[in-house]
């Protein structure tokens, strides 16, 4: 048996990369990055059945492109993008089918509302951070539900969102006086 | 209250037991997907396989006829030629015979497997008549 906590993702990758013990080492990762990549893909989803889709499609996507994986990138951001864009995707193939405007932006994505899921407690403050967090633009929305529920390094953000670290800091700035206000927070 | 007090209020936690065999549950996706995969691919090569037997068939078929395209065209060159010939010449009264003295058409006169070589002998006939 691997001893999972004695290597570090490079090494992991690297001896994925020389074919050894392929399956074993994925297994690894999967242990090491799992609980987080679902917390992050969960943020954003309604139910859970749709966040297990996602976390999968991740894991399956990340076990097909590793083999090409040039350690240009840490590991955990390249994870983290590739379940960013997996949940985009589903997002907007959900939103289109929904409805089909010729008026929508394209690039626009409609991030579900949470506040009637089972997971989340109901209180009505919570409902109203919630109402608060969904009239964000999306950008706004991605980057506040990255640092304040995940507590991203806005470095890490920067590679996955591939926006400057500046840009971020603004964007969460500008995210939380707009939600504060809507809360009437100090 | 504070804003940063209130994300306590969410849980974006996965089921209890939701990791107990994960990685296994990844690895039957990754295999069943392979296999629909190889499915496709070995449905696709029959595809390729039919479509390239059907255009070997397309092209035999086409070489066969443009052949008897070339040999048929061949036959109608020579043919002009002979009656090219004839024009250039004959005398008077083979054109005359061929012309006013048959109502057939000429070519049918160009063609050697109909010359009908009594006519030469009874020109004489014909000239009478007009």
């Amino acid at each position: 048996m691997i001893d999972a906590e004695k290597y570090s993702d490079i090494e992991l990758v690297e001896a994925f990369l020389n074919n050894q013990n392929r399956e074993k080492i994925f297994r690894i990762i999967m242990k090491r990055y799992g609980t987080r990549i679902y917390t992050h893909i969960r943020t954003f989803l309604v139910t859970h059945e749709e966040a297990d889709d996602i976390v999968q499609n991740t894991f399956v996507k990340a076990w097909r492109a590793l083999p090409k994986f040039r350690l240009e990138s840490s590991l955990f951001t390249w994870l983290y993008k590739i379940s960013t864009n997996e949940t985009l995707s589903f997002l907007k193939s959900k939103q289109n089918k929904k409805t089909i405007s010729i008026d929508d932006d394209e690039n626009f994505v409609q991030i579900p509302s949470i506040e009637n899921d089972d997971h989340h407690t109901s209180d009505e403050i919570t409902q109203k951070l919630t109402k608060a967090i969904e009239q964000l633009p999306e950008k706004q929305r991605l980057v506040f539900q990255m640092k304040y529920f995940e507590e991203m390094k806005y470095e890490d953000m920067s590679e996955i969102l591939n926006t400057s670290v500046g840009a971020l800091k603004a964007s969460y700035h500008f995210a939380v006086k707009k939600i504060e206000n809507y809360l009437e927070l100090d | 209250m504070k804003l940063s007090d209130l994300k306590q209020n969410f849980d974006f936690n996965p089921p209890e037991g939701y990791f107990d065999n994960f990685e296994d549950r990844i690895f039957e996706k990754i295999e069943k997907e392979n296999k629909s995969q190889k499915n496709k691919i070995s449905k696709v090569i029959k595809m390729l396989s039919t479509a390239v037997a059907a255009s070997f068939i397309a092209l035999g078929l086409y070489v066969y006829s443009s052949d008897f395209k070339k040999t048929e065209t061949k036959e109608n060159e020579n043919q002009y030629d002979y009656t090219q010939y004839l024009v250039d010449n004959c005398d008077d009264y083979t054109f005359y015979e061929f012309t006013l003295g048959n109502k057939e058409p000429l070519i049918t006169y160009t063609a050697t497997d109909f010359i009908d070589y009594g006519t030469y002998f009874d020109y004489d006939l014909i000239i009478e008549e007009y």
